[in-house]
């Protein structure tokens, strides 16, 4: 991939947050995001992965210029947007939309869903109120819901329903890139498919960009063109969903693959079972971030941290060992 | 339909009429307001019309509520003593919730310096006993109802700030702020489209809470002589002068006082009743 090609590219992104920690109230520094570049292609869609607290929504969100990075730069067609001027700017922001994990928390349970959906388009000014409703009813139905529902408040909406709702209102903004934090995750499986459709023909009807972050490997599998798998902060590999799922590079993605349920027990794959919690981002540990819980972790791992190298043709992956693990 | 904001009648209002007390209560301050509004209609004498024959005569037909010591009809200068009172505390929580719900929703949305600065200004405001910083200024001022208002509105509003600030604090952390942010809202848009009507209910429940509490303390201005001056009736001042007949004129007390109890109650129930009607989290 040329540079000139990314549409949305994320430098060197670094956030940390300021945290009181214990009785004590000592304050802590929590390195989120720590030295993340993300490239995602004009109608790519990529998938961010990993473990809750390994800083992925943080990412979108940087990503998605609602957060300011510490450190690093996010870049718009090549520009980074910090030194765009105000208007292109504005035109970033609308022109990046976000879905949100909690369809119950992303609409203002005090408008009409039908004034959430318009929202975006009365800002834009320039329409009439009549064109403005067409428009409104017609991404209604393009979700899946019906005209009269656009009188309605969200409370009368189930989770799949709302999700729909927000999924409209960011394309109410005619936007080129979509960040889906999560989309589905807070779904039942059988709605999770359904939303996952529609994003997918959202996304050629539209022709959108997208990131979809996610805990769960198996909604990317099916619909992202790469992954990348987060941990602690850091990118640990970032491959093509088809090359992940085969021949992942590294040991945090064989635990997160293996820990898909599967319907019945598959030969030639043993459990690989992680061992421990994500340890605390407040005390990263030293050398590669991954090695306590790594069950193939030498002595090299705990002192000298692996940097992300591309160990086949466009698939990168932060290991020592990889060539030893995962040999061909 | 779009731009038009009426979640009031969808959802307020047929959660408020579940509510008996709060329908009994919104009953008695309309009742109330009526009564202010049409005291000329229901009055037999007037407020002020002295009858030396019918000096503390007890309560009858011909007065309902008895006449005080100069003659004059106790239920003429209750009705038009709702009047002064109902205004106090109107125009009062007016004053007091305009003013703390803009600085509260400033200070929560904004943070940092701002809110530092209005919630310490909020922190000496409260620091003052605020009865006495009334008596203070209106000693120095004119006893007038307008500067009684004034003053119990620009003393009120420091509950009201902390409540909305605190509202704010929650929302502006929604997943539907950040979508507001997204699409392009500018900051005033946020604040007053997607934080006003959420935060509202503090501001609404303190606003009819301020409204008793208005009343209570009009009342005891005028019971203290430096509120509502005679012979404009309020029902603190016909509590005065019914304080030294209280041993064989015992009407001269209860009533007025009964007034003041009962429209204060109303206010506080209807003012529970629109807190939980406004909670969406409390479902019926």
């Amino acid at each position: 991939m040329t540079p000139n090609q990314s549409l949305l590219s994320g430098i060197k992104l670094r956030k940390q947050f300021r945290v009181s920690a214990g009785p004590a109230s000592q304050t802590g520094l929590l390195t989120s995001v720590d030295g993340v570049d993300v490239e995602i292609a004009r109608g790519e869609t990529v998938g961010i992965a990993g473990e809750s607290g390994c800083g992925k929504s943080t990412l979108g969100k940087i990503l998605a210029g609602l957060m300011p990075p510490d450190g690093g730069e996010v870049r718009y067609c090549g520009r980074a947007i910090h030194t765009l001027p105000p208007a292109e700017r504005e035109r970033f922001r609308r022109r990046t939309q976000m879905i949100f994990q909690d369809p119950f928390s992303s609409l203002n349970p005090r408008m009409r869903i039908g004034d959430s959906i318009a929202e975006p388009l009365i800002i834009d000014g320039g329409s009439s109120r009549q064109a403005i409703r067409a428009t409104m009813l017609q991404l209604l139905e393009t979700v899946g819901l019906k005209a009269e529902h656009a009188n309605r408040f969200p409370d009368e909406f189930s989770g799949g329903q709302r999700q729909r709702i927000g999924i409209a209102r960011a394309l109410a903004s005619s936007p080129e890139i979509i960040i889906a934090d999560e989309p589905v995750s807070s779904l039942d499986i059988s709605i999770q498919a359904q939303i996952i459709n529609l994003l997918q023909t959202m996304k050629s009807e539209h022709h959108l960009t997208m990131a979809i972050i996610s805990h769960d490997l198996s909604v990317l599998r099916h619909i992202c063109d790469r992954v990348l798998v987060m941990y602690l902060g850091v990118i640990v590999e970032s491959a093509s969903a088809a090359q992940l799922f085969q021949q992942y590079q590294h040991p945090y993605s064989e635990a997160l693959i293996a820990a898909i349920p599967r319907i019945s027990g598959q030969p030639g794959h043993t459990a690989v079972v992680l061992a421990g919690d994500l340890p605390s981002p407040l005390a990263i540990p030293p050398g590669c971030r991954f090695h306590p819980r790594c069950r193939y972790a030498v002595e090299l791992c705990r002192t000298t941290p692996p940097v992300l190298e591309e160990k086949r043709d466009g698939h990168f992956a932060a290991c020592h060992l990889s060539k030893d693990i995962f040999p061909g | 339909m779009i731009g038009q904001y009426s979640y009031f009648r969808a959802v307020f209002w047929p959660r408020l009429a579940r509510n008996r007390f709060a329908v009994a209560g919104a009953i008695v301050v309309l009742l109330m307001l009526a009564v202010a509004l049409l005291a000329p209609l229901i009055v037999h004498f007037g407020p002020n019309e002295i009858n030396a024959r019918a000096v503390l005569d007890p309560p009858s037909l011909r007065h309902w509520f008895g006449t005080d010591d100069l003659g004059r009809d106790v239920f003429s200068r209750i009705v038009y003593g709702a009047r002064i009172s109902l205004l106090v505390g109107f125009v009062a929580a007016g004053i007091a919730v305009l003013i703390g719900t803009v600085l509260g929703l400033v200070a929560g949305f904004y943070g940092g310096w701002i809110d530092n600065i209005l919630m310490r200004v909020v922190d000496i405001m409260f620091c003052f006993p605020t009865f006495f910083l009334i008596l203070a200024v209106i000693t120095f001022l004119r006893p007038s109802i307008w500067y009684i208002m004034i003053v119990i509105g620009l003393t009120g509003w420091m509950g009201v700030a902390r409540l909305v600030r605190a509202e704010t604090l929650s929302i502006r952390e929604m997943d539907y702020i950040m979508a507001a942010r997204c699409i392009g809202c500018s900051d005033r848009r946020i604040i007053f489209r997607h934080i006003l009507p959420n935060a509202v209910s503090p501001a609404l429940v303190a606003a009819t809470l301020g409204i008793a509490g208005a009343i209570l303390t009009e009342s005891a201005l005028s019971f203290l002589g430096i509120g509502v001056q005679p012979p404009t009736p309020s029902w603190g001042n016909i509590l005065t002068s019914g304080k030294d007949y209280i041993e064989f004129a015992w009407w001269l007390s209860l009533f007025p006082g009964l007034a003041i109890l009962i429209t204060v109650l109303a206010y506080n129930l209807l003012g529970e009743g629109v807190r939980d009607a406004l909670d969406p989290r409390i479902k019926r």
